[in-house]
């Protein structure tokens, strides 16, 4: 795993030549598949066949702040579209990916997270930690449209404000939505008495069905009870530094993403 | 440590000769402190110092009446005067309010009791409610309080009702309760709670249809700060997946389930063997 902290330029197509092909395409497990998807946009595959990991990430990123996402079970790169199955909007609404000033992109061989200071806002693309790993099942939790900034991995499937899909379920149901056990608590505490925190990778469990699917890979979800974070701090445990954020709503929804 | 399924008659003294016979004769760590009382009640001590920070907390055990034993915690005991020897407030003798005692349902249906060095679970299968006395656990070898936290998670004067503790985990009226005898800042007798309470969506069957089995968190009520994790226990709430008895096995562990009789089901698993 590797994290990179980039700033980006919120003009036009600064994500793809940042985040993705100056940060994302440098694991072996993730490439570029389609360099002429549209203008300013482009198409990035994760494939691990050892590990039934196998999709498409399209990146449209013809304007300002942040990129438009999708998730494809497959791409016609000759054609420049999508093949198959995809997640390209949750309930009408767009994905948006913002990413700009700081940014912290936190890539392994199956997901990336990006965490930005803009607005404070994490994002979530590609594997969970999964329980059954014969399973392709990539997800999507970030933004949708609109100009609340709810923190996308510390709130939940609200698709006017943020998604959390995933491309398949564990029995190859499409677009599903997936939310983190715990959703909607209130006293999901961190801070232990010793004054260290403890951030335990959240479970994820498929909605319509309740079961689990996996845990956030290297993300802990804490939605809104915590009060003693503050945006953005780093805070060092046993395991490394996680970034704490919240977003910038009035109501803060804290997730902690691991820094390694 | 060790995992026993077993009945008793329910009577007065039952629940002391369990505990000397599962925890004193098996445990080092667990003795009879005072014994000097006319009937049917106890003091024990659970003490190693060995341990860091080193454990020492009394229990002291009522059971002189069928159907149910009163359990106090303390931080010292006087062994002459068969009382609480300096009242530091590091005790936990009470739930809701004053009145609502520690209590531990113990009747004639059964039980299974889990015992090891520093804690028990008692459950109770008639109601079907589980007990956790001892110390709380740290999070990891490397992570520990200054102090000992021992806790009680039992029920109360509303034994009877079926209300599970350990899936029900704070002080409601007079059916359950939950404090521990030494919180954040050297504070005594704070109630805490389960971290994740109140939430439907504490899920655990998984897509490979097994489990996943998080050792519950508990946190102080007043400070917000987590204290340590429940040794082998899964709160779940309210979440009746499973019937009373049920159990699953993950990696070789057994999980026992509960959910009390109330029509509420407030769940728990609880690893057998620890």
């Amino acid at each position: 795993m590797a994290c990179t902290f980039v700033r980006v330029a919120a003009a036009a197509g600064n994500r793809i030549s940042a985040i993705w092909d100056g940060i994302v395409i440098n694991n072996a497990k993730w490439s570029c598949y389609d360099a002429a998807a549209g203008v300013n946009a482009k198409v990035y595959r994760c494939l691990d066949a050892a590990k039934s990991v196998d999709f498409y990430v399209y990146v449209g990123d013809n304007q300002a702040d942040y990129s438009i996402i999708q998730l494809w079970e497959g791409w016609n790169e000759p054609g420049h579209v999508g093949v198959g199955d995809s997640v390209v909007d949750a309930g009408g609404n767009a994905l948006w990916l913002f990413a700009l000033t700081g940014c912290y992109v936190i890539v392994n061989d199956h997901r990336v997270i990006v965490a930005t200071a803009w607005n404070h806002l994490q994002c979530y693309i590609g594997q969970l930690k999964r329980i059954d790993e014969t399973k392709n099942m990539p997800v999507y939790i970030g933004r949708t449209i609109g100009a609340t900034y709810y923190n996308p991995l510390g709130y939940r499937d609200v698709v006017t404000h943020v998604a959390w899909r995933a491309l398949f379920n564990h029995v190859g149901d499409v677009n599903q939505v997936i939310a983190p056990v715990g959703k909607t608590c209130a006293y999901l505490f961190a801070k232990t008495i010793a004054g260290t925190y403890i951030f335990q990778e959240t479970d994820v469990y498929d909605d319509g069905t309740t079961l689990i699917l996996g845990q956030l890979d290297g993300a802990c979800f804490l939605y809104s009870g915590e009060e003693s974070f503050k945006n953005g701090e780093i805070i060092s445990c046993e395991d490394g530094d996680w970034i704490v954020q919240g977003g910038s709503y009035s109501t803060k929804y804290w997730a902690a993403v691991r820094l390694v | 440590m060790a995992w026993t399924s077993d009945t008793h008659d329910g009577s007065a003294g039952k629940f002391l000769d369990l505990l000397d016979a599962l925890l004193v004769a098996a445990f080092a760590t667990w003795t009879v402190y005072d014994s000097g009382f006319a009937a049917n009640e106890k003091v024990y001590r659970c003490y190693d110092a060995a341990a860091d920070p080193v454990i020492d907390f009394y229990l002291h055990v009522k059971d002189n009446q069928a159907n149910y034993a009163e359990i106090l915690m303390y931080d010292s005991w006087d062994i002459s005067s068969h009382s609480y020897a300096v009242d530091t407030g590091c005790k936990v003798i009470y739930g809701y309010d004053a009145a609502k005692v520690p209590c531990i349902a113990k009747g004639s249906s059964g039980y299974y009791f889990r015992s090891s060095n520093h804690d028990f679970v008692y459950i109770d299968k008639g109601e079907w409610e589980a007990n956790y006395v001892g110390i709380l656990q740290p999070f990891s070898a490397s992570w520990k309080s200054n102090t000992q936290i021992p806790i009680m998670i039992v029920s109360s004067t509303g034994y009877a009702s079926g209300y599970n503790p350990l899936g029900f985990i704070r002080n409601s009226s007079a059916y359950t309760m939950a404090r521990v005898m030494l919180a954040s800042g050297g504070a005594g007798m704070i109630s805490v709670y389960a971290c994740g309470r109140d939430s439907s969506y504490l899920f655990f069957k998984t897509s490979d249809n097994k489990a996943v089995m998080n050792e519950t968190w508990i946190y102080d009520s007043i400070s917000l700060l987590v204290l340590g994790k429940l040794n082998g226990i899964k709160f779940n709430y309210n979440r009746g997946d499973y019937v009373n008895d049920d159990y699953v096995t993950i990696g070789g562990d057994i999980w026992r389930y509960v959910e009390g009789t109330y029509a509420g089901k407030y769940s728990c698993f609880i690893k057998q063997n620890v």
